[in-house]
């Protein structure tokens, strides 16, 4: 995962440590948009969007509002493990992403959380 | 698009760690699969260390890993507070943690079905307070005056159920005058109106009875297993708002009230538990969609309504109210668009100080006598003296009438009711005129519905 340091610290470059959102959009494997799988079509319009950093996290089992159970222990039901897509960026990105990720999650699940920001702290922390 | 709040808990644990001869982690998805949870993930980590102090670490060989298992678990707060006491034993040791988040959008794959399916136990309210046989009614009145509960029910020291009180049984047995809503409005207002309120509410508290001797003994109880149906059913047929939730040696573990089962109507999984309060956006959104028609208000509105007009005179207002079952009349105008409406709060309230006490012993005597069901001959509830203000419905009625359009859906309906807390809803067509009017009891009554409707 590599945060674009100088995305994150657009704003408050003074601050030691800024407040952000964290996005979390949980979605299943399988799950399709325009062709691609979902989650590298969120991907890379996060990119599009020059949001700070994605990181997609595999479930090794679970249930919710886009998938039954499904498990990678049993590979009859294995076919649309549970993903996490997780953002986290200034508010004001995530306010402008929000709009665009909600069109493209069908059945899902996303979350905002205010977030501390500890690092990057400012425009020249490097990346993390 | 914003939805609400709802509850992160997160339990990291081992992923060799076992439950009852599986992994551990699957016992719990498993768990909160069965309590209808909205949605949990189990993440594996590639390394770690925790309380156990063990060191986890994936292997190559997945299936003898014991690395670091982190569930999260998305849901309302009041489930997730009640399942927290046995992940505590299952997750011995383990580190489990809470957070809020917001919930931006929730959309399910399935459309919302009806929960007449689901069991009690999944929807009862946990946190009972019950007292004992020998408690003073006095103290059993003053917790029911307070409490956000109608009922407390009567235990022994292994939590055996012996007994129910509610309001309705201490208005009877007149340790408590008036139902709770009028006696706060007449607490609230002029020092005269309040001592009259006062007066019985001291005498209950002189006495010497307790709870063994004011309780009902003959309690409808209903089991954690059994279906939401089956407990409206009982609701429905006994006309009791509240039935305790007892094991099978008859320990107390729950109280399933009318209020949870209409909440569970309308709440897709992550709604938060609170919905009276009114978020920011609203609710989650149900998804409606599909080929099942969710049920339509149309089917369980009442279409005999009290009704009278602005200019109608006092007294006859007073008549129709204390007829109407549902204790409510509807002010119309001429086309019967709805203009207001009048409880017997909005009356106490708007009645000149002097006209009170004789409007409440009114009040009190009804209710005392409620299990007769009098009806009193016209003109019975004339109040002397009203010539002053007010005179006439529009001097009494609320103007602020919440309603619903007889087209909506039963959901939407009691969603409206538990976003505004109004008991009873006028119901209008498209152009707002008065078709009818639905209280709380006729929407429950979806949940009775055959399968072909209801599922």
């Amino acid at each position: 995962m590599l945060y674009n340091s100088s995305l994150l610290s657009r704003d408050d470059q003074d601050l030691p440590a800024r407040t952000g959102q964290r996005l979390r959009i949980f979605v299943g494997e399988a799950e399709v948009w325009k062709g691609k799988p979902l989650y590298r079509a969120i991907l890379e319009e996060a990119q599009r969007y020059k949001m700070a950093g994605a990181t997609v996290l595999r479930g090794i089992e679970g249930f919710g509002p886009a998938h039954h159970l499904v498990s990678e222990r049993l590979p009859d039901i294995a076919d649309n493990l549970p993903l996490i897509i997780e953002l986290v960026d200034s508010e004001e990105q995530i306010e402008r992403f929000l709009p665009v990720v909600g069109e493209m999650v069908g059945h899902g699940l996303i979350t905002l959380t205010p977030v501390t920001i500890v690092s990057p702290a400012t425009r020249s922390g490097g990346s993390l | 698009m914003r939805t609400g709040t709802a509850q992160v808990l997160t339990i990291y644990l081992g992923e060799a760690d076992q439950w009852h001869g599986q992994p551990l982690y699957v016992a719990i998805l498993q768990l909160l699969r069965e309590e209808g949870c909205a949605g949990a993930t189990a993440l594996r980590a590639i390394a770690g260390y925790g309380a156990s102090a063990r060191l986890h670490e994936g292997h190559g060989l997945r299936w003898s890993s014991d690395a670091t298992v982190v569930i999260q678990v998305i849901d309302q707060s009041a489930r997730i507070e009640r399942l927290l006491p046995r992940l505590r034993t299952m997750v011995r040791g383990g580190l489990i943690t809470l957070h809020e988040v917001e919930v931006v959008q929730y959309s399910l794959a399935q459309p919302q079905r009806l929960p007449a399916h689901r069991t009690v136990g999944q929807v009862m309210a946990t946190k009972v307070t019950a007292v004992r046989p020998e408690t003073p009614v006095s103290q059993v009145v003053s917790m029911l005056l307070q409490a956000p509960f109608r009922a407390l029910p009567v235990v022994d020291e292994q939590r055996h159920l012996l007994g129910l009180i509610t309001t309705g049984d201490l208005i009877r047995s007149g340790a408590l005058p008036l139902r709770r809503g009028l006696i706060r409005t007449a607490l609230a207002l002029d020092e005269a109106t309040a001592a009259q309120m006062r007066a019985p509410l001291g005498q209950a508290g002189q006495s010497a009875r307790t709870a063994a001797e004011a309780m009902n003994r003959q309690v409808r109880t209903v089991r954690p297993e059994q279906s939401l149906r089956e407990a409206a059913r009982l609701m429905a047929e006994t006309g009791l708002r509240r039935l305790p939730v007892v094991d099978a040696e008859g320990h107390l573990i729950g109280m399933l009230s009318r209020t949870d089962l209409l909440r569970a109507i309308v709440s897709s999984p992550l709604a938060s538990g609170d919905e009276e309060k009114e978020t920011s956006g609203g609710q989650v959104q149900l998804a409606s969609s599909g080929a099942m028609a969710p049920p339509s208000l149309v089917d369980y509105v009442r279409r005999e309504v009290a009704t009278v007009h602005e200019e109608t005179p006092l007294a006859e207002v007073l008549d129709s109210l204390l007829r109407s079952p549902l204790k409510r009349v509807v002010v119309v105008d001429d086309e019967r668009h709805v203009r207001g409406i009048i409880s017997d709060v909005d009356v106490l309230a708007h009645l000149q100080a002097e006209q009170r006490p004789r409007f409440l012993s009114l009040l009190s005597r009804l209710a005392r006598g409620r299990e007769k069901e009098p009806v009193p001959p016209e003109g019975a509830f004339h109040l002397p003296g009203l010539t002053a203000p007010p005179r006439r419905a529009s001097d009494v009625m609320n103007r602020s009438v919440v309603t619903v359009l007889s087209s909506a859906t039963v959901q939407e309906a009691i969603a409206s009711m538990m976003r505004t807390g109004r008991k009873v809803l006028p119901v209008v067509d498209d152009d707002g005129r008065l078709v009818g009017i639905v209280g709380r009891s006729d929407l429950l009554r979806v949940l009775l519905e055959d399968d072909k409707n209801a599922l």
